[in-house]
């Protein structure tokens, strides 16, 4: 991972009694997963082959003969997948509005397929119902919602076609009811339906009879002019073109935001080569009414990088490597795990802005 | 018998093009050439290509079975047979029958399914050099590494008997679309 002036940096995590959760904290950076399913041949590819044969007869060579060509079309595979970008639950107050989820659409066929996004908030896995208020489909290019920016999205209106590996970010913006206790959870559901298979079997539910199973190919309503095909992300035993987010009620929310503050390169400059030590700058802030216990920071630095000894800053206040017994608290430098840590025990929501600093040099 | 045909190809191709000719001396002529041209395709060569199936049958396992390709879909397999017939008068020499065929563009080869009854395989990995599976090597990061079935870019069978007229003989092989 690199951060914005190239440094090479890694996530940090924060760890909280109320939950465990760990974030990438360039959120400019907050894209798709990587595409793991890579996907096949494009639809409408027409796959030929040619056999040739040389021979002799009483020993004189033959002008070589040729076969006939085969010739086979590539049909559109309809395939999504749908992921939760929020990484574990996200934290809500009681009551709370304007509350975001986070996941990313991919079509993972190999041709262009319009998709019919649909969110549901009545999902009974969680423990209370959120107030789904309005999907967003990214579109300005800007990561993050900014509402008046990207679009506001029904199903069925301005459905968005996506090629082949091409991704559409999707925020859910709900509202919290009140009364609620700490640790409630509340799910949204999200599932991506090639619109082909919902004009086809008049369903977009893959828990409806008429859902279509893998392999089921829908003549001449393919990309490129062939067959569609239902690909494997279908199969209800192993979906992924449906996933669930979930907001769960938190007194207290940690955030937690990581940059790289200065660079010093071995000649006096601000380059990024071996041997250059970089400032890095954590900050932590409880918001809420509650308190956030056994908030423990963890941030494990990459192979490439070297933790400058003795480094440490705690709101500008020295902290030595070693931890308890031999240090003065649970912070400092695990060199054998190459993880700094820095345990602030219980936060109260509102207090100041944890700020950590450190150096390491660039191997 | 053997390498005049295609000059005669060629001289029936200029004798259609001369003006005056009479029609039906023409005709006789190509007819005679044609027959003769004939023996040069001593050999037919037919391609064909069917789609491997996987299905659970009734008793419950896991089966192939080879079905129409008219359209594939990525990670279906594909299986390609060539016929090799001799349709001519003479017997092909043996081991002089050598068989070439890409793996199709979008496509690897699968391990282990080129076959060819009495044929030795050998592969490529450019289309031009063909060696034994285990001498074949490619560059990988600067290493030479032997190579393996996605690196392949053509099969060569070489058939040992001699083909009498009439015999035929086929080979296949099986490749997956990406």
């Amino acid at each position: 991972m690199r951060s914005r002036d190239g440094a090479a940096t890694s996530p940090a995590c924060v760890h909280s009694q109320m939950r465990l959760w760990c974030m990438v904290f360039f959120l400019l950076s907050l894209t798709p997963v990587s595409s793991v399913f890579a996907i096949g041949t494009d639809a409408g590819v027409n796959i030929e082959n040619t056999a040739t044969v040389n021979f002799e007869i009483a020993g004189s060579p033959q002008t070589p003969v040729v076969s006939n060509t085969t010739q086979t079309r590539v049909d559109e595979l309809i395939d999504a997948v749908v992921v939760n970008d929020n990484g574990g639950p996200v934290a809500t107050g009681t009551p709370d509005s304007g509350v975001l989820l986070q996941f990313t659409v991919t079509n993972n066929g190999n041709g262009t397929e319009t998709f019919r996004v649909v969110a549901e908030d009545d999902v009974a896995e969680g423990g209370f119902n959120p107030a789904l208020n309005q999907v967003y489909l990214e579109s300005n290019g800007v990561p993050g919602l900014q509402i008046g920016g990207d679009t506001a999205y029904l199903p069925g209106t301005g459905d968005p076609a996506l090629a082949a590996d091409e991704s559409v970010v999707v925020y859910i913006e709900s509202n919290i009811p009140g009364g609620l206790s700490q640790g409630d959870n509340g799910d949204i559901r999200l599932r991506a339906v090639a619109v082909t298979i919902y004009e086809e079997e008049s369903t977009d539910d893959p828990d409806s009879a008429g859902w279509p199973d893998p392999g089921v190919a829908y003549a001449g309503r393919g990309d490129g002019g062939g067959d569609a095909v239902v690909g494997s992300s279908h199969d209800t035993s192993n979906l992924l073109v449906r996933t669930t987010g979930r907001y769960q009620i938190s007194s207290a929310v940690v955030a937690i935001t990581k940059n790289a503050t200065g660079v010093i390169d071995p000649f006096g400059g601000s380059t990024v080569v071996p041997g250059s030590v970089i400032t890095y700058r954590l900050e932590i802030t409880v918001t809420g009414s509650g308190t956030a216990e056994n908030v423990v920071v963890s941030d494990v630095l990459p192979a490439e990088l070297d933790y400058e000894a003795n480094s440490l800053l705690i709101d500008g206040v020295s902290e030595d490597d070693d931890f308890a017994p031999s240090g003065t608290d649970n912070s400092g430098f695990n060199s054998g795990s190459s993880t700094l840590v820095v345990d602030r025990g219980s936060v109260t929501g509102g207090s100041p802005t944890i700020v950590i600093e450190f150096e390491a040099a660039v191997r | 018998m053997t390498h005049f045909s295609k000059d005669s190809k060629l001289r029936c191709n200029a004798e259609e093009r001369k003006p005056g000719t009479h029609v039906l001396g023409l005709l006789l002529g190509c007819v005679f050439l044609i027959g003769a041209a004939h023996a040069e395709a001593q050999i037919r060569l037919e391609n064909s290509i069917k789609k491997v199936e996987t299905f659970v049958n009734a008793q419950g396992d896991v089966e192939r079975r080879l079905v129409d390709a008219d359209s594939v879909v990525p990670g279906d397999e594909i299986k390609y047979t060539v016929r090799f017939t001799n349709e001519g008068a003479d017997s092909v020499d043996a081991g002089t029958i050598v068989i070439t065929d890409a793996i199709p563009a979008h496509t690897s080869y699968v391990d282990g399914t080129a076959f060819g009854a009495g044929t030795s395989v050998q592969f490529s990995v450019d289309g031009n050099k063909f060696a034994d599976a285990s001498a074949l090597v490619v560059d990988k990061e600067g290493a030479e590494v032997t190579a393996s079935a996605e690196d392949y870019a053509a099969i060569r069978w070489t058939f040992a008997p001699e083909l009498e007229p009439g015999q035929m003989g086929y080979v296949s092989f099986n490749v997956r679309l990406k």
